[in-house]
This record gives C-alpha cells, structure tokens and sequence, in this order.
C-alpha cells in the first residue's frame, strides 16, 4: 500500500514530503487515486490538532479507540520505561486511510497517512512503523547538524530523501 | 632557587614581558622601563654573537653534545602536602598534575645557557620560533670545591630549564590563546601573570 | 637517513602524539566542535554573499591566525626538536601535530621528485561531519580550508615557507580529501641565530 509522510514544523509549516509507491504488483493499489493524491495534504493537516492535543495529554486515552497503542504519547509517558515515547501509533483515520504519528522533542511532527489496501481492516505495523519513524528522526537529526540547513526550512538535501526512500521501502510495506 | 626577575624577549629582541619577584622588587627600583627594554635587546644580541663565537670545534662535534635535561619533578609545583589538602588547580589545557613530565630536548644551542655571576645566576630557554624566556635567580653557586661546583652548575641549570618550559607553557596556554592578544607586543594579561606568580612562588 | 632509522624515529613521533594525545591535552565535545566550525563557515556565506572564492580567503586567514598561535603550544607540549629534513617535518605533522589537535592521523602521500612536497590525505575529517555543500559551493568552496591557514602559520612560525592548499574533498563529491603542502624554502634568515 502507498504512504504518503510529511514532516510538518512547529508552526505547521511543511519542511519535507513524501509518497512512498510499493514496488510490489501483487497489491492492487500501489498509488493513491489522483484525486485523493491532491488531498493528501490536507488530510495530514487535518490531523495535527490531533497531534497536538495528544502531545499534552497526561494520562492514556485507550477508550476512544483511536490511539492504537495506548501507551503511546509524548508526556504522557514520563513515566513509562520504554523510551519510545515519541511515537504516537495511529492517531485518526479517513476514510478508511489510518494515519500515525510522531512527535520529537522539539515538536516536530512526522505524520504518515498508510493508504487504502485492498483489505481495508488491514492493521498497522506498529512496530515497524515505529522503527521507520525513529530512523527518520535520526536523519533529521543529523540534517540539523548540517550548518548550512536553517531550522525549519524544507529539506532539499537529495541525500536525505533518498535515505528516508531508502528506509520507507525497508520498513514499510 | 628563588627566582627574582622574568623576562621574555621575542625574536626580534624587543622586551615583551617583564615582572620582578619578592625583594627584587626593592632592588631593581631604580631601574626604569627603558633599561629593562636596553637589558632586553643587550641580552638578545649576546645571545646572538654568542652563538657566533662559539668554539667552531664545539660546532663541528655538535651531535656528540648531549643535549638532552631530564626531568626534574615538581618544579614550579604546589608541594605534596599543601595539594592534598586543597583540590589542585587545573593547568590550563594540560592534563595531569604537571606540565610535562619526561626529558626534553634543549633548543637552546648557543653556548650561552647560563650566566652565573657573585651576585646573581640567569638562565636562558629559547623557543624554535625565537622567543626567549630569561630568569633571573638569586641563588649563588657555591665556590669551594670544583667538583661540586660542577654537579651544582649541571643541577641548577636543569633546574633552570624545567621552570623556563613551564612558563613556556603557561604562555602557550594564557598568552597566545588570548584571541586579544597581538603578536610580538607586550603581555598585559592579568591570568598570565597571577599563574607565573604562583609559579615563581612556588619555586621559592 | 637510512631507512630503518627512519622507520624508528617515525615510531617514537607516533608514540610520543599517542603519548601527548592521551595523557596531556584536556578533551572537549567533538560535535560542539564541529557545530562552532559549521556555523562560522555558514555565517561566513552569508556576510560575505556567497562569494565562495573570498569565504575560502578568510578561511584561510582565520587559521593563519590559529597557526602562529598555537605552533607555540605544539611546541611547549611536545618539545620536538627542530627537524632535520622535510620528510621528518611531514611526520611530525601527521603523526604528533593532527594527532594532539584532532586525534587523526593524515596519510602522507604523492612525495614530489624534488622531496619538496607532499600530500595528507584526511580521512574522517571532523570538521565535516554532518556536513553536506549546498550545490551552488560544491565547485568553489574548501570548506576546511581553515586546515591550510593553519598550516601555513604554524610551518612560518619554524622558518618554513610553505604553500598549502586543498586538492580535493570528499564533499565535493571527490573521493578522498587531499591537502598538499609544498615547501618553498626554509627562511635560513630567521633562524634565531643562537641556534645556527
């Protein structure tokens, strides 16, 4: 299934997008329906508020039924041991469309929409979802070390993108 | 050994730091900054046609000269006791608890190193980029027995040479990596003159 | 010099700046580092319009400044005495000066037929990591150009004329990162005579 991923800024500007295509034929729908592809955008932006509120939350909201990991969240696992608190796993859907999340310390946001596959109960990978964003964070990481990247201009870098294609195709499916 | 007077004269022999310690300070009152700069430039033009008369045989067997100084431990150094007692304080960009702490080799090839006199002894250390830091010691060689005199010249002189690095040091550390600094000009830095201070005191 | 006089001495230089490394020089963070370099040259682009050909310049002269600054502080950790021929000279700045200052020790390679200059070839130059060129300096600008000024000072200050300069750099797309240094003459005037 394809994925489109956006890095969005604190002031929700976008810094860096993306549209992972599968290479596998075996899936029907390795692209997003044209019309959809241009709505994208929109989708992931519509979800921030989510992100945000999210971000800020104390204590676990598993009765909604729409954060697919319930200890998932930013603060809201100060104390939790695992360390991966940045990940907050699935946190809306559209249409059939899951999209996750994740947060960094700064508040950026990585937001991914997983599109339609032709079984649409399909779940998440958490765990390798997980992995992806992580290793994203990583490159990020190492694009702000780059002293001729300002902080929270688009990312340009060929480099970059290719890397987070790179891990997209290893992680995601 | 104490010492009584620090000079550092930069290669074109122009005085570039001065500091009279203790007593010295009494004595040397007459002497004005203008001597100091005419003691300065006298010395290094000395040095200079020193190196010139030198025995052209001691020239020619110049590998065969040792001109290795050991060690000496502790020079210039807080004593054992008082360390322990309060946390040594750091040496600026050098770790450990001394500057160096094996042999070196002594770039200073002149001949001149030392010029002992009734009143006074003077050391000289020269850096390969030309500088040259001179001490002036009170301390007198004793005169009886040559043997003696001899061992004591040998000891004073590593003595000599071990305090001069070490200010070398400091110097390395507190004058060039002041970024106010400009080359060649005198030294007016406050930090570079508490540490030497400390030092000299510590040689007493 | 013979050879295996040669290969001696060459051990002693590499384990006297292992030696210095380790024992005698206190460490800072390697990534503030880099990040402080970074952002100098960066800010340099921009006061200076991206005119690459000055930035290198000033590169340039920031690290003749470092140069003549810190060969003394080379000088009183190391007490190295003075050396006897340009092949020990090339030692001694790869195995003692890059080793003390950066824990990195440059292959020296591509002697010229005169013996009058050599190559270091650096691998894993801290100064660039993380560091990608915007396109429009991939062709002009030496971001680690502040190695040559360095170089260059602190050779002047032991009366070596020298000119150093950058040949190629891994992030220009090159496949390793070349610094050649060339010796012009040894300045016999400046010798401080006492040394003769």
């Amino acid at each position: 299934m394809p994925q489109y991923f956006a890095i969005i800024g604190k002031t929700d500007n976008p810094v860096y997008e993306a549209q992972f295509i599968s290479t596998q034929k075996k899936d029907g729908t390795q692209e997003f329906p044209s019309d959809l592809k241009e709505l994208n955008p929109f989708i992931l932006h519509a979800s921030l508020d989510i992100v945000e509120d999210l971000q800020w939350q104390m204590s676990p909201i598993s009765s909604e039924g729409n954060v697919s990991v319930s200890r998932g969240g930013f603060l809201r696992s100060k104390n939790a041991s695992t360390a991966d608190n940045c990940y907050l796993g699935k946190i809306d859907h559209f249409y059939g469309l899951a999209i996750t999340a994740y947060i960094t310390y700064s508040g950026m946001k990585f937001v991914m929409i997983h599109g339609t596959s032709t079984n649409t109960n399909e779940a998440i990978d958490d765990n390798n979802c997980r992995i992806f964003y992580q290793e994203v964070h990583e490159l990020y990481i190492k694009t702000l070390m780059n002293p001729f990247y300002n902080a929270s201009e688009p990312i340009t870098s060929p480099i970059f993108d290719l890397r987070v294609r790179q891990l997209a195709k290893k992680y995601l499916k | 050994m104490a010492i009584e007077t620090l000079l550092i004269v930069n290669k074109s022999g122009g005085l570039i730091y001065h500091r009279n310690f203790g007593e010295a300070c009494e004595k040397r009152k007459k002497l004005t900054s203008n001597d100091y700069l005419i003691i300065a430039s006298t010395l290094h033009s000395i040095l200079a046609i020193s190196g010139q008369i030198t025995p052209r045989a001691l020239k020619l067997n110049q590998d065969d000269i040792d001109y290795t100084i050991p060690y000496v431990p502790g020079v210039g150094m807080p004593s054992s006791d008082s360390s322990n007692n309060s946390k040594m304080s750091k040496l600026g960009s050098f770790k450990g608890d001394d500057y160096f702490k094996e042999s070196f080799t002594s770039w200073n090839k002149s001949g001149l190193r030392q010029l002992s006199t009734d009143q006074f002894t003077m050391f000289v250390y020269q850096t390969l980029t030309g500088l040259k830091f001179i001490a002036i010691s009170s301390s007198v060689l004793p005169k009886n027995n040559e043997m003696e005199t001899s061992k004591n010249l040998n000891l004073a002189n590593q003595i000599g040479d071990n305090f001069l690095r070490k200010i070398y040091c400091i110097y390395s550390d507190y004058v060039m990596k002041d970024p106010l600094y400009s080359l060649e000009m005198p030294i007016k830095s406050e930090n570079f003159d508490k540490k030497v201070q400390e030092m000299v005191y510590n040689v007493q | 010099m013979s050879s295996s006089a040669g290969q001696q001495q060459i051990k002693t230089l590499k384990v006297l700046g292992e030696d210095v490394w380790k024992n005698k020089v206190e460490k800072i963070n390697s990534e503030l580092f880099t990040l402080t370099y970074g952002t100098i040259v960066s800010q340099l682009c921009q006061d200076y319009d991206r005119d690459f050909e000055k930035i290198n310049d000033e590169l340039y002269k920031m690290g003749y400044n470092i140069g003549v600054r810190i060969i003394e502080d080379f000088l009183a950790r190391t007490a190295l005495p003075r050396c006897t021929d340009f092949n020990t000279t090339s030692e001694v700045i790869s195995k003692v000066a890059f080793k003390v200052f950066l824990n990195l020790t440059p292959t020296i390679a591509n002697w010229s037929q005169s013996n009058d200059a050599f190559s270091l070839i650096i691998s894993d130059n801290p100064l660039s990591d993380f560091v990608e060129l915007p396109i429009d300096a991939m062709k002009s600008l030496w971001y680690s150009n502040v190695y040559c000024g360095v170089l260059k000072g602190a050779l002047e200050m032991v009366q070596l004329d020298c000119d150093v300069s950058f040949v190629s750099d891994i992030l220009r797309g090159d496949n390793q990162t070349e610094l050649r240094i060339k010796l012009n003459k040894v300045l016999k005037d400046e010798i401080p005579v006492i040394e003769d």
